[in-house]
């Protein structure tokens, strides 16, 4: 006889969990046979291809059990996938990288936090070289200038360094695990928000390859700092001051969120249509305060004391003079196809930008939820365009894919 | 009724925007594009050929001891009782990087040491369109054995594409040069204990042996010290500069082989009269991946 509950849950859920299944087993299994070959017959990393393959395979049986077995393990897709993401990132942080950094901005952020603790030093003002001896920085994962010299500061918000000071004083001795431990929190938080026989589907997009999940934080790329507080706001949206607190997190942690700032203030201000000028600017105007208040608390101690050091170097994106490196439409002057100077490319990323943000005013009743991914578009054609500025913003369509369907359901419930 | 009117007014501007918004947002951003590639197109922001050029930044070498400069790729060849130093500091008024072979004699090996970097791309052609600059110091005379030409140490830069090879080295003694289909070796006198700034141009090296210019080259400095030369020995480079090409172009190249001796610049001159002699002492150099047959050993086996 069939228990009850999978007589309850529908055929669809539970096909939908079968997928789950044999996705998360084929993507562990892909990528054991890349720890296999990233591990170079490391010890270590044999035993680990081991584990996730022996957990694959049992994965890939379960998917195949009575809908009751199924439904009783509903959520191991997730561990499955979680598995993977921090076996993969041990193999190829620790053993393929052999623990060096492969981002300046990592090493410098780790290294500024460093200072920060046992000297009490501002990193504004430190030249950051030591960082590459310290982290094992590769030449080529530099950032060069057009001068044949290379960024030797600290260019990013504070929270970015700070976020890394309570685990320097616990001696943590590589900041990945921080970022890993931010991105368990955000494949958590859109699983646990999302509507619940549909949440093994709010994996696929993460886990669609391995390079947001996986590579990109394993070569310490730090964008998982952002977005999980970015996130936070997502789900806060109809909240100001909640949204306004997350945001201004997200700001204080990295320049990217930064973009996002006039497609919220359009949509506060076009969510409350209806509503008098002064109904409609109320919430808005809490949002920009409160994100204000809190992007200065987390800056201000270090503005304060030298304005032009912390302006010279969180502006380094849009002042200095970076190399053109892009996987974006300056790609093509990059290799020589387009003989252009940064300057095109900075007219043509204002004027897209320009577009969206005029777009996004006027057809807001159509692209309300779209707007995630305005930033992304616009730095595509940047002069400095690389995958994790846009890669990174997938998690935040899930929110609004998770919202819109909560909406949608509720309108539905009220129809009916 | 006029408020209705007023109201229907406000929808249909409404209206129309909604509706030319799109096809003019596509229009402007068409325009802005097509001004922009008219008008600005600015010299494009390529990183130079030569990569941090004067030796700032620098990382422990757990191999050697001390310290290394960071983008430059380290490659050497010692014997046990060799050490081999490098280091930043200021020489004569200019920050150098300092190479200090110790060649203890014990054997008749070549100690040396090469640093260098791949350029390639963008980085290459820049490197074919203009000149090297270089400023080197080189040591005063040691007290050690000399060969006949009175040469002790090999110190010059090395450009190697894989299937060429070109050998700029830096002596203080009478000025040499070798050619061979795939290798040349252009002797650039330089007076010793003070800086002294030297022009390398590949270009007129690369059109003058019809070689055809590589997409990848591997420029290095090269520093080797011959076993019978015992004792310390230190050569300084302050840095590279990129330099604007003042010689001819291809064309004017082609036609200026055909009257080398009153036209070309030193180095082609010397190559035209240099017959190469046969030295005395052979040293026997391990090939390092990016070192073609012709190169360090060919530098004392003239």
């Amino acid at each position: 006889m069939t228990k009850p509950n999978s007589l309850l849950a529908s055929i669809d859920e539970v096909f939908i969990l079968r997928l789950a299944f044999i996705f998360s087993a084929q993507f562990a299994l892909y990528e054991g046979f890349q720890d296999y070959n990233r591990g170079s017959g490391h010890p270590e990393a044999i035993v680990l291809t081991l584990v996730i393959y022996g957990v694959s395979l049992l994965v890939f049986v379960m998917s195949l059990l009575p809908s009751s077995v199924v439904l009783r393990f509903r959520d191991l897709p997730l561990l499955l996938l979680l598995l993977t993401m921090v076996t993969s990132v041990y193999v190829v942080a620790e053993i393929s990288y052999k623990g060096a950094y492969r981002t300046d901005a990592l090493a410098f952020s780790h290294y500024a936090a460093m200072l920060f603790v046992n000297r009490g030093a501002d990193p504004y003002t430190q030249d950051m070289t030591k960082a590459l001896d310290l982290f094992k920085v590769q030449p080529s994962d530099l950032t060069p200038l057009t001068s044949g010299t290379y960024l030797m500061t600290f260019q990013y918000p504070a929270l970015h360094f700070l976020v890394f000071v309570p685990f320097v004083l616990l001696g943590l001795r590589d900041m990945r695990w921080v970022l890993i431990l931010f991105e368990v929190c955000v494949a958590l938080t859109l699983y646990l928000k999302g509507p619940r026989k549909l949440r093994p589907m709010l994996l696929l997009p993460l886990f669609a390859g391995s390079d947001l999940m996986i590579n990109f934080t394993a070569a310490s790329v730090s964008d998982a700092l952002w977005v999980l507080p970015l996130l936070f706001a997502a789900f806060c949206l109809e909240r100001p001051l909640a949204l306004g607190l997350f945001y201004g997190l997200a700001c204080a942690m990295k320049q990217t969120p930064w973009f996002l700032a006039p497609f919220l203030l359009i949509y506060l201000i076009k969510t409350e249509e209806g509503k008098s000028l002064r109904e409609r600017l109320w919430p808005t105007m809490k949002f920009a305060a409160t994100t204000m208040a809190v992007f200065l608390a987390i800056n201000l101690p270090f503005i304060l004391p030298n304005p032009t050091a912390w302006f010279g170097n969180v502006m380094t994106p849009m002042t200095e003079d970076l190399v053109i490196h892009s996987q974006g439409l300056s790609s093509l002057t990059e290799v020589g196809l387009l003989p252009v100077g940064k300057i095109f490319y900075t007219l043509l990323f204002a004027s897209v930008f320009l577009v969206l943000v005029v777009n996004y005013y006027v057809y807001f009743d159509k692209l309300r939820f779209a707007f995630w991914i305005f930033p992304g578009i616009a730095l595509w054609f940047s002069y400095r365009e690389l995958t994790n500025y846009i890669i990174y913003w997938t998690p935040l369509m899930l929110v609004s894919m998770i919202l819109w369907y909560k909406a949608e359901e509720a309108k539905a419930v009220q129809t009916s | 009724m006029v408020q209705s009117r007023g109201g229907e007014g406000g929808a249909d501007i409404l209206k129309h925007v909604r509706k030319l918004t799109a096809p003019l947002s596509a229009v402007f951003l068409i325009l802005v594009a097509g001004f922009a590639f008219t008008h600005l197109q600015a010299t494009t922001e390529y990183p130079p050929p030569i990569l941090d050029p004067e030796f700032n930044l620098w990382v422990s070498n757990p191999e050697l001891g001390g310290m290394k400069p960071m983008v430059w790729e380290l490659e050497y060849q010692k014997s046990a009782g060799d050490q081999i130093l490098l280091q930043n500091n200021m020489t004569a008024g200019k920050t150098a990087l300092e190479i200090r072979i110790f060649q203890d004699g014990a054997d008749d090996n070549l100690t040396y040491v090469r640093l260098g970097q791949t350029i390639d791309g963008a980085r290459a052609r820049a490197l074919f369109d203009e000149e090297i600059s270089i400023w080197v110091l080189l040591q005063t005379s040691c007290q050690c054995k000399k060969l006949a030409s009175g040469q002790t140490v090999a110190f010059g830069i090395e450009t190697n594409d894989g299937t060429h090879t070109l050998d700029y080295l830096f002596t203080g003694n009478t000025a040499e040069t070798n050619i061979s289909p795939t290798h040349r070796t252009i002797s650039l006198q330089t007076q010793t204990g003070q800086w002294i700034n030297q022009t390398i141009d590949l270009t007129e090296q690369y059109e003058s042996a019809n070689w055809k210019p590589p997409d990848r080259i591997l420029l290095s400095i090269v520093f080797g010290v011959p076993g019978f030369a015992s004792g310390w020995h230190s050569e300084y480079v302050h840095g590279f500069s990129i330099l604007k090409r003042t010689t001819h172009n291809l064309t004017q190249q082609n036609e200026m082989t055909t009257d080398l001796p009153s036209k070309s610049p030193n180095i082609l001159r010397e190559i035209d009269q240099y017959t190469t002699p046969r030295q005395e002492a052979y040293f026997h150099v391990t090939r390092s991946p990016y070192t073609s047959d012709a190169s360090l050993s060919q530098w004392f086996n003239l």
